[in-house]
């Protein structure tokens, strides 16, 4: 039983207090789960906690209090699962400056354990689809902004992983490549994937995510789907962008009168 | 498929080194070897003279923790690692023992070589010291095994203090290291070995339980992809002294004690290139190198004025060399914001450039050469040798005031023309 619970929340965030120092935290009692073909938007303003967050998550910062379980196990229990069930998209792309395109599939592919020959495949598929064929033999050094940040979503997708944990993904992609990642996003959904994404493009996180989390001066202020988040804040019909700008300024004149 | 993570790490160490190579090239031919050779030669004819009488009152074993404290608790580690691997080399954490294992592997056979090295060219003046004259000497042999074995544990030490997941706690294990490891060098050249071991033993345990409080990362990432940022733009920066090195971004740090100085600047237009080359002097690695040289020029121009060492002179010759070397790391300055895109993009006021990288320069080394002579001249002038004083402060400001804002304008424009 607790491991088709396990399985089922693919990331698990309980109670989470966060921050690069026990004396401030910057997360305050995080709870939530992203579950097997869920798509989670992590919405928030600029300093709201959302890279913290992911860098917990990431393992790169270590709880004050609270956990993070991905398919079930914490990063100390168990390194190599706990790692290898997530591909990380960051915010600005982080490239080898020295290897191309290719060279950089081929690295995630090792990595992740992927055969030679799903490799080839899924490689062909990624760069046929992100139009980076004509690129494919350039250096990351050659590359636009715009062109580094696709073959970071490459590699992440090359990956096939449980869950995806990516940071602000539209950022400097052209029209096309943001219509490939939703798309490529939604069949990764669909094959079972859990997708977590932190994003300022309230719109896109409307249409495609099935739940989303606000933010705010690092707690969560409303979590769930749309309906329900209308629901509990009683503004039927409204636009989530309303919903969020309502939170924002509420909590703003919470803080001036505290 | 599969790269080992050994192999990853043999490529980029191969890499490092083939890039260096062109550098170490520029540095052999700069002349630099040669006055350092001759810097080697004249320091041992000096030692060999200072050794076949050492001073009665010498204090060898506090010399001997000076000398032993920063080789065997300094403990750096090339990892290569860089901001990519979050990405593509974590899924394989579970694997990275080896990966570390071998930059271990890389760094502690010189850090046990350099350590043992200093205590053996140090041992003469433990052992022609009067403080062992009477009673006892140290072993040579016991003392050695003590120190590499400090050294490895300090070398281990290292990696759990990068593992401490706070900032905070990283300081303070580090801060904590190095002072016992302090202790327990001035020990093994003062106590009786059963007595240094059990003390050595005693400082490691204390350690060990305060590096227990803090929570730990399994593998700290960005740790070590810091560390590793910040040594490589050492390594170029120490190159950039030689020929000029494709920029490599530099370290930054807050150094909110410095901040007031910026504040200083009025704000107008014509002060813009102020502000910019006082708030880059007290941020990057150039204000650490500028902080931590005022610091040791300023303890050694204390002891040679207090010894009043050549009737003073000893002290102003000091400070004035340590003035030289804060001047030569300031030029640096000169080229920086150079190719700035913001040239192009703010209204910035041009020809205020070289005027505010004079000013600072200026205000930088007055400071600099105010706080060297507090240190070694005061002490002068309690002794009544104002001479020496007065000649120390006159030098260096001439050199400051007269000398220098002539060679910084040739040079700048000198840059400017190969544009």
């Amino acid at each position: 039983m607790a491991e088709a619970f396990a399985e089922e929340n693919v990331l698990q965030v309980s109670h989470l207090v966060g921050g690069y120092s026990p004396r401030r935290p910057v997360l305050h009692d995080l709870d939530f789960t992203v579950r097997r073909g869920e798509m989670m938007g992590l919405i928030g303003l600029n300093g709201a906690g959302k890279s913290t967050a992911v860098k917990h998550i990431l393992g790169l910062m270590a709880p004050q209090q609270g956990e993070v379980r991905i398919r079930g196990v914490k990063l100390e229990e168990q390194p190599e699962r706990y790692r290898g069930a997530f591909a990380y998209v960051p915010e600005s792309p982080v490239l080898f400056e020295e290897l191309t395109v290719e060279e950089h599939l081929r690295m995630t592919a090792m990595a992740y354990g992927l055969q030679e020959e799903d490799y080839r495949e899924r490689s062909e598929k990624l760069i046929a689809e992100f139009r980076m064929g004509p690129k494919r033999g350039s250096r990351a050094a050659h590359l636009s902004k715009g062109m580094k940040q696709k073959v970071m979503l490459m590699n992440a997708l090359l990956a096939r992983p449980d869950l995806y944990i990516i940071d602000e993904p539209f950022l400097g992609l052209d029209p096309l490549g943001i219509r490939s990642l939703l798309e490529r996003l939604v069949e990764e959904r669909e094959r079972g994937a859990a997708i977590l994404m932190s994003t300022h493009i309230l719109s896109t996180v409307e249409a495609y995510c099935d739940r989303f989390m606000i933010l705010h001066q690092g707690r969560v202020k409303e979590l769930g789907t749309l309906a329900q988040v209308r629901s509990s804040r009683g503004a039927e019909g409204q636009s989530l962008e309303s919903i969020f700008y309502g939170i924002v300024e509420e909590s703003d004149a919470d803080g001036r009168n505290a | 498929m599969g790269e080992t993570l050994e192999a990853i790490w043999k490529k980029r160490a191969s890499a490092f080194y083939r890039n260096s190579m062109p550098y170490v090239g520029y540095m052999l031919r700069s002349g630099v070897p040669l006055v350092l050779f001759l810097v080697l030669i004249v320091s041992a004819v000096y030692y060999t003279e200072f050794i076949k009488q050492v001073p009665a009152d010498f204090p060898a074993v506090a010399a001997g923790a000076v000398l032993l404290t920063p080789v065997v608790a300094w403990s750096p580690l090339r990892t290569w690692l860089q901001p990519a691997d979050i990405v593509f080399l974590m899924p394989r954490e579970a694997h990275m023992d080896a990966y570390i294992r071998r930059s271990f592997r890389h760094n502690l056979p010189g850090g046990l070589a350099l350590a043992g090295i200093v205590l053996l060219l140090f041992w003469p003046v433990r052992t022609g010291a009067a403080e062992s004259a009477d009673a006892w000497k140290p072993d040579l042999w016991i003392t050695l095994a003590a120190v590499l074995v400090m050294k490895a544990a300090n070398s281990l030490s290292a990696w759990r203090e990068r593992q401490a997941a706070w900032p905070s706690a990283r300081w303070a294990l580090r801060l904590l290291r190095w002072f016992l490891t302090a202790w327990a060098a001035a020990a093994w050249l003062a106590f009786l070995p059963w007595k240094a071991a059990a003390f050595t033993a005693v400082s490691g345990a204390l350690w060990w339980a305060a590096s227990r409080l803090a929570a730990r990362q399994r593998f700290p990432w960005e740790t070590l992809i810091r560390e590793e940022g910040r040594t490589m733009i050492r390594y170029y920066r120490f190159f950039g002294w030689f020929t000029d090195v494709p920029a490599l971004g530099s370290a930054v740090s807050s150094r909110p004690y410095l901040s007031w100085l910026s504040k200083l600047v009025p704000l107008r237009r014509q002060s813009t290139y102020t502000y910019l080359y006082s708030l880059s002097m007290a941020r990057t690695e150039l204000g650490g190198m500028l902080l931590r040289l005022t610091l040791l020029g300023m303890l050694c121009c204390y002891w040679l004025g207090e010894a009043a060492w050549l009737g003073g002179w000893g002290t102003a010759a000091a400070q004035l060399l340590f003035l030289l070397i804060a001047g030569l790391q300031t030029s640096s300055l000169g080229s920086w914001h150079q190719y700035t895109v913001w040239r192009h993009v703010y209204p910035l006021p041009e020809k205020q450039r070289l005027h505010s990288l004079i000013q600072v320069d200026r205000l930088a080394l007055l400071i600099i050469l105010l706080l060297l002579w507090l240190a070694g001249s005061l002490p002068l002038l309690l002794q009544g040798k104002p001479l020496a004083a007065a000649a120390a402060a006159a030098a260096g400001a001439g050199y400051i005031l007269l000398l220098r804002p002539r060679r910084l304008t040739k040079r700048v424009l000198a840059d400017d023309g190969d544009d």
